[in-house]
This record gives structure tokens, sequence and C-alpha cells, in this order.
């Protein structure tokens, strides 16, 4: 039987013991969670906010205080040892798992056994990493001797060599410079793809959600505010693309035309500047433009405003979300 | 123990010696060590020259007697004391989550990373016998091979046990960065000062004496110098509890009070170890990436 | 007056570990009760045969070891200090924020001197304290006690600077992992040549001079003159070997201090004092 949803996670509570005192941490309040097959999705939040404990229960290796849930199909309580045989996992810091005493290919080999890869696959299996990951030339290298880039593809290889359906990504070019990072989003692209692995990552770098995740959960002091597309968490906290044009003012008929158009929200001329809010700018801009010029309206200038993910960030854990 | 629980074991024994390979002072420093340790209780054995001096029931050659007590000393520190260092460094490197995220069973990780103080302790017994054997006077028999190669395995099992409650306090009890009580008084305590490891226990007052009943040192070493060492007096009683069960052969207590060691602390061991881990994936204190 | 107030701190720091984990320090000082336990009871089984070797120390072999066990702890601790907190501080990435002030690394070092300085010498006073109270180890009534602390000094002093010495492998021999070969030479000629654990007369006369080549020989038989025959500066014997320590203390500080920070400006010109990210 085919799984849909790879995770279901309902009402999920986990709180931590507070060293020398009696208190407790929320550090999950009653979060639930669907996570379908094949997808990235994304779990946005700040420090604190709960990414690494959820993305552990799910994992399987912490256990929830209350609420339910499945991996793979396996409850959360009762088969965690399943469901930790069957996820990988990569840690912000590319160091974990990594020894410095053995070399690229030598840490690979070391994993492939401990993941119970089958001995006839582990070689095929670590070369095709080394190739898939770009790391061919540093195979006789120290980790040490390498870039924290490729320490990190390090990591991400040996979480695939058993090519497992879930991978979690907590962090995973959080200690990365600018051409590193880039090089591992492109790489989570490239194993959603061709290997049809569902991604879970956590991140607090808004544009890396924006890029890669379908969907994104925004987690806020323990809770998911908001779980949606970026496009549907824009509209739902009616955050539209903007175009401002500088023109004279223009004519009754050309608003009209302008508003007649199915995708525009919002328009307003004050100061010199029409103001038109839009559903998705780069569709039709164009076409707003037209609309002017035909009716002979005079355009100085033209800008745009979209809303980022760091908008609806803002927005949502300071009360404006969903 | 499944097929894949061996294949790890001998991939982390061949990472464990890789490691220790390409630090070549260090191995060259540990071989010294064991000379230079024996250096030392051969020239403190120099003070009984030409004296009368006896150990009964181990005989009067004092390096034979010393060097038996390194033997045991080596071999059972590693058992004994690093277990919890050894989960300590999978905690502090962060690769216990890593670990769990495999078909492995919680013992292996341990054990695999365990065989490097198997490489640094279990050759410098032999080490120590050889060095006091060829260089120091030492003279052994072995006239009861099966004998003692039961002490031996019962040594190591009734130590790993107590290695394994060491081990299992640092997520149980939460030793994270104190000292590790039970390695501690046991090892570092009661063993030290009580095991007889260079000096016969009848040294000690009485009490100190009834303490050392307490670990399995005692006894392998009693049944080790009465049957390896020239003059040694297999029948004679010493310890409290020989005296105590007079009925029965020193030698035979011995062996006995080993397997009931070892039955016991073994699965104590094991239990507390898997306890602890469950613990720590309750809590949430399995690594510290948090 | 900043690199004081550094090393203070530093110190402080170390304080304020031990409080968050009190029983450390109950381990330690039970720890030293052990080893020092240990050898008392060696001795006690030996004593009837050392006697003879121990005359010019009044024959009393358990307190000459337990003696010589005391001091040896303490120096040894000294010893090894400045190599394991440059090997800590690297592993723990903390090296570099220290270097990053102009006398960070020293005052560092310093002030982890001065911390196991007091704190040692708290605990094996303790040992020494309860030995002659409770188990019958005998110490000169009358104590010369300007020649024990010149002698005591001047031993720490040159055990530190053997530590550094040591210290500068971490970068020069880049040792990271392991023993420094230096403090485990130091160490182990110690234990066999310089009469800790037995008296030198014992040893083969073939290889008796090599324990005039350790300070701690001259360190042992100075504190043991002192404190088991109340032996002062009259005696030809202690006043020699307290100028030998002297030198040994000077020379060793002087090398030790000048091969470390040679050894961190080698280390800041090459691979920096932290570890490559």
């Amino acid at each position: 039987m085919a799984i849909e949803n790879v995770i279901e996670m309902r009402n999920i509570t986990k709180r931590y013991k507070i060293r020398k005192s009696r208190e407790r941490f929320t550090a999950l309040d009653d979060v639930s969670l669907s996570i379908r097959k094949g997808e990235i999705f994304g779990l946005l939040g700040s420090n604190g906010a709960g990414k690494t404990t959820l993305i552990k229960v799910m994992s399987g290796l912490l256990q929830a205080d209350e609420g339910t849930g499945e991996t793979l199909g396996y409850d959360i309580y009762k088969d965690h040892k399943k469901i930790r045989a069957t996820v990988s996992l990569v840690a912000p810091t590319a160091d974990v798992g990594t020894d410095n005493n053995l070399t690229v290919r030598q840490n690979l080999e070391f994993w492939a056994v401990v993941y119970d890869l089958e001995r006839e696959k582990r070689e095929e299996r670590i070369d095709e990493m080394l190739d898939f990951l770009e790391l061919r030339q540093y195979e006789n290298h120290w980790p040490m001797s390498i870039s924290a880039g490729n320490r990190q593809k390090l990591a991400i290889a040996r979480s695939l060599l058993v090519k497992n359906p879930v991978v979690f990504l907590d962090e995973p070019t959080v200690k990365l410079d600018a051409k590193s990072a880039a090089a591992v989003r492109e790489l989570v692209k490239k194993i959603n793809l061709e290997f049809g692995i569902t991604v879970i990552m956590t991140t607090h770098y808004i544009y890396e959600a924006e890029e890669l995740c379908e969907r994104v959960a925004i987690m806020h002091k323990g809770k998911i505010v908001s779980c949606d597309t970026v496009a549907n968490l824009r509209r739902n906290l009616q955050r539209y693309d903007e175009i401002v044009i500088t023109c004279d003012q223009p004519t009754t008929e050309a608003l009209n035309a302008i508003t007649a158009i199915p995708v525009i929200v919002s328009c307003e001329y004050a100061d010199g500047k029409l103001t038109v809010g839009l559903e998705n700018i780069r569709s039709n801009l164009l076409e707003i433009l037209k609309v002017l010029r035909g009716h002979g309206v005079s355009i100085t200038e033209v800008a745009t405003n979209e809303p980022t993910l760091e908008d609806i960030f803002v927005d949502t854990i300071s009360g404006g979300g969903v | 123990m499944r097929f894949r629980e061996w294949d790890s074991l001998k991939m982390f024994s061949k990472r464990e010696l890789i490691i220790w390979l390409s630090y070549k002072m260090n191995a060259l420093m540990w071989v010294l060590d064991t000379l230079f340790t024996t250096i030392i209780f051969f020239t403190l054995s120099l003070v009984t020259r030409g004296s009368d001096i006896s150990f009964f029931p181990y005989g009067s050659n004092y390096v034979s007697f010393v060097v038996l007590g390194l033997f045991v000393h080596f071999i059972s520190y590693t058992n004994l004391g690093d277990p919890f260092p050894r989960v300590s460094r999978i905690y502090w490197g962060g690769t216990m989550d890593l670990y769990m995220l495999s078909p492995l069973s919680y013992f292996t990780p341990m054990l695999g990373i365990m065989f490097r103080g198997v490489i640094d302790d279990y050759p410098r017994s032999i080490l120590a016998l050889l060095f006091g054997w060829l260089f120091f006077g030492a003279v052994f028999t072995f006239n009861s091979p099966f004998l003692l190669l039961i002490i031996l395995i019962l040594i190591l099992l009734s130590t790993f046990g107590i290695g394994m409650i060491s081990a299992s306090s640092f997520y149980l009890f939460d030793f994270k960065q104190q000292v590790e009580p039970v390695k501690f008084i046991f090892q570092d305590v009661i063993i030290a000062l009580t095991a007889g490891y260079y000096y016969p226990i009848t040294v000690l007052p009485y009490p100190l004496q009834v303490l050392g009943g307490l670990i399995p040192h005692t006894y392998a070493l009693d049944a080790l110098r009465r049957l390896m060492i020239p003059g040694g007096d297999a029948l004679t009683p010493v310890l409290p509890l020989q005296l105590a069960l007079s009925g029965l052969s020193p030698v035979t207590l011995d062996i006995l009070v080993l397997a009931v060691m070892s039955a016991v602390f073994l699965p104590l061991g094991w239990f507390m170890y898997v306890k602890g881990i469950e613990k720590a994936r309750r809590e949430g204190t399995l690594t510290r990436w948090q | 007056m900043m690199f004081i107030k550094s090393t203070l701190s530093f110190a402080k720091l170390e304080y304020r570990a031990l409080r968050f984990y009190p029983s450390n320090f109950f381990l330690s000082v039970i720890q030293s009760f052990v080893t020092a336990g240990m050898w008392f009871f060696v001795s006690m089984f030996l004593k009837d045969y050392a006697a003879a070797s121990l005359s010019g120390y009044g024959g009393d072999f358990v307190s000459y070891m337990v003696i010589g066990v005391v001091f040896f702890q303490n120096s040894a601790a000294i010893l090894t200090l400045p190599f394991g907190s440059i090997n800590t501080a690297f592993w723990d990435k903390r090296l570099e924020v220290y270097n990053s002030s102009s006398y960070g690394i020293w005052a560092f070092i310093s002030g982890r001197f001065l911390w196991t300085f007091f704190y040692q010498l708290v605990i094996q006073a303790a040992v020494l304290i309860v030995a002659v109270l409770t188990v019958g180890v005998k110490v000169s009534a009358e104590l010369p006690v300007l020649p024990l602390i010149a002698f005591y000094l001047c031993f720490i002093f040159t055990c530190f600077g053997f530590g550094l010495i040591g210290a500068s492998n971490f970068f020069t021999l880049e040792v990271k992992q392991g023993r420094e070969p230096f403090t485990w030479l130091v160490d182990v000629l110690a234990r066999i040549f310089s009469g800790i654990y037995y008296p030198l007369a014992i040893l083969p006369i073939g290889i008796q001079f090599i324990s005039r080549l350790i300070p701690h020989t001259y360190a042992m038989e100075g504190l043991r003159l002192v404190m088991l025959n109340g032996q002062g500066l009259e005696n030809a014997t202690v006043r020699n070997d307290l100028l030998v320590m002297l030198g040994f203390a000077v020379f060793s500080m002087l090398i030790g201090i000048w091969l470390l920070h040679r050894a961190l400006q080698r280390a800041h010109k090459g691979n920096g004092v932290g570890m490559v990210v």
C-alpha cells in the first residue's frame, strides 16, 4: 500500500527538564503536521523555536510526551527503532560523524557498514556518492584538509549511502560560505529530484526555505504558527506583490481597465504614483503597462515590490499569521 | 549476535586500529610505559634481595607477584574503565544520534569504540608478563591451563559487567561532566587499594580486606598467584571469604565467586545501559546537539 | 597589571568550574589519598627489608615513601598542566579566542597554574597531615620551614618550566593527541631514577649517575632531609641540593618560556593556533 504522507504528527508536545530546576521548558506545544512523499518540506523559525526537537521526534530519536504520530507508517512510540533504521539525518555541524583520522573514502566505508549496506553494493554506492557529490578528487584526503562545504557534502553523502526514503537536514548550510551553501542547496534539489527522497529541512535562512521548499512550516516558541506553500502564506496574510508606477493621473477608463484584470487585487493613485496590488507580478506586469500606454498615460518609472518569506515570517510571528 | 553486528564490530575495530596506528609515537610510549612500570617494581623488589621474604601463599618471587598484578590490572582496566569514556566520546562527538539511526544494537558502537582500549591494554598484559620473565627474573608455572583460562574469562566478564554499570550512569544518572562514581569507586579507590596488585592484601587492615572481597580482582589475583607462581600454595585460605568458608578450597571458591560476579554484574550492566539509553531518548539527552 | 588580572580571571574560572561540579573536588581529594594509600601499603609490606638502605633518613621506609609520593603527585600535576591546558583549549576551539588578546594564552596557562598550585597544595598537605596524624608517618618535630618552602617552590617551578617545554611541542612537534613525549620522558625518568619509591642506593651502581641528571632527585633528597631529619641550610647536602634546584627552576622556566613563545610565533605564522575550520 503506497503511503501518501510519509509523516503524520498529531498534537505533539515535548517538554525538557531544566537542569538544576524543577521547571520544564516546552519545546513543542501541540504540534501537528503532515509531510507528503517526495516533498521538500521546510521548518522555518528562529533559534529555540523547536525545529530540531520536532525533527528528533519525527526521526525516532526523541520520545514525545504527548500526541501521536507515524513516520513511514511506523508508530513513533512503539516502532521508533524501525523509524530510525529507515531515515537519515545530517546534523548542523558537518564534522559530526566525520572521523578526521580517516580519509573521505574510509569515512564512507565505515558508515556503509554501520548502516548495513549490503557488502556487494558498498564499493559501488560509495563511488556513486563520490561522483554525485563531486567529492571524487578528495576521496583520499583527510576531512580537515577539505573545505567546510565539502565536509558538509561528505555528511550528506554519508546520509545517502542507503538511500533511505526520508532525509532530515538540520540547518545544512549554517556554517558554510555563500558558495558552499549554494552548492548544498543545489544538491538538496538534486537528491529530491533524482532519488525521489522526501527531504525535511530546518533552517533559519528565509531565502533558503523560499528557494527549496514546496511547503514551509513556520515555528515560533514551540508551535507551528503557519504551514503552507509560500504563495498561500502570502495570500493568507494578504501580502501581495505590488507594482508602483510613477505616471500622470490615469483616466477613469484606464483605472477600470486595470481593475478588470482578474489577478488585480487593488489599484490606487496618490501623490503621482499608481500602486497596483496583484498576485504574481511576473506574469502580469506587461499587461498592466500595455493598458496604461493604451490609454495614453505617460509612465516615468516602474518599481516592483514582492513580499518575501521574511515579510511573511515577521508578520506571522508578530501575530499577523493565520 | 547477528551477522550485521559482527560486520560492524569489525569495522569499528578496523577504524580504531587505523587511528591507533596513526599515532606511532604513542604506540612506542605505550610499549615503553609497560616496560618502565615493570622496571619500577623490579627495582623495588631489589630491597628484598638476599632476604628471606615470603608472600605466603604466593611464593617468594616479588617480581612474579607484581607482574601478575600488572597483568590483571591492564586486562581489567579496559573492561572496567573504558565503557564510560567511550559512551562519553560518542555523546560529546554528537555521533550517538547517527549510531541510533542505524540498524545497530545499542551496544555495538560502544563495544566497537572500546576496541581502542583493547588494543592499548590487552597486549600490555602480555608485555608485562613477557618483560618480567625476559628481563626481571619473573618465573611462572602453567600446570593448570584450563583453570587459568576460566579465571581469565571470568575476570574479563565480571569487570566488563562493572564497566557497563559505569557506562550506564552517563545517561541513567546524568554524569556527563563529573567524574563517574562507579568507575571511580571501583577502579580508583577499592581496586587501587585492596586488589593487591603490589602487595598481598594481608598487609591491609581487616576492614579493607573485607572491602577487597567485593571486587573480582581480589579473587582472580589470589587464584592466579597460587597457580602460577612457583611455591604458590593452593590450599591455605587467606582471604576473609576463604577463611569464612574454609570447607571449600581457596581456588575453587575464587572461581565460584568470579562466576557469581560475572552472572550478576554483566546482565545488570546490560540492563542498566539499555535503560540509560531509553531514558536519554525520552529526555532528549542522547547527544549534546540540541 | 592587565596580565595579572587576566591570570586571576582564568584562575577564578577554574574555581567556578569546580563549584559547578563540587563532586569533582571530593573525588580528586579521594584519589590523592588513595594513591598515597596504595604506596603506603607497599612500603608497609617492604619496610623491614628497605630499612638498611635508608639509614640516611632514619630507616623509616614508610615515611620516606609517603613524602616522596605526596610531593611527586603535586609535581606531576604541574608538569602536565601546560600541555593539557593547551590541548584542551585547542580541541574545545577556545585557543584562538585566547590568542586574540596580547597575552591571552599566557594568562590562560598562568591562571590554570595558579589555581592548580593552590589546589594541589591544599590536597597534598591534607594527605600528608592525615598520614602523620593517623598512620604514623613521621615528620621531624623541628621542621625548618624556610628550606622546605624553598625546595617546594623550586620543585614546582622546575616542573612548570618543563611543562612549558612540553606545551611548546604541541605546536613544534604537532603533538595534538595522546601523550606529550618530553613530559612523559621526564615523568618516567623521575619515577625510576629519582628515588621516589625506593632509595637510590638499591639502583645498580652503573646507572646511579642518571639520577644526578634529574631535578626530582635533588628535590626528593632535599625535602626528605628537611622533613624527616629536620636538616636545614646548615647541612651541606641540603644547601647544595637547594642550589641545584634553584638552577633547575631558573633554567627550566627560561627555556620553557622561550620555547613556548617561539612555538606560538611559529604557529601564528603557519597554520595558526586554532583548528582549521
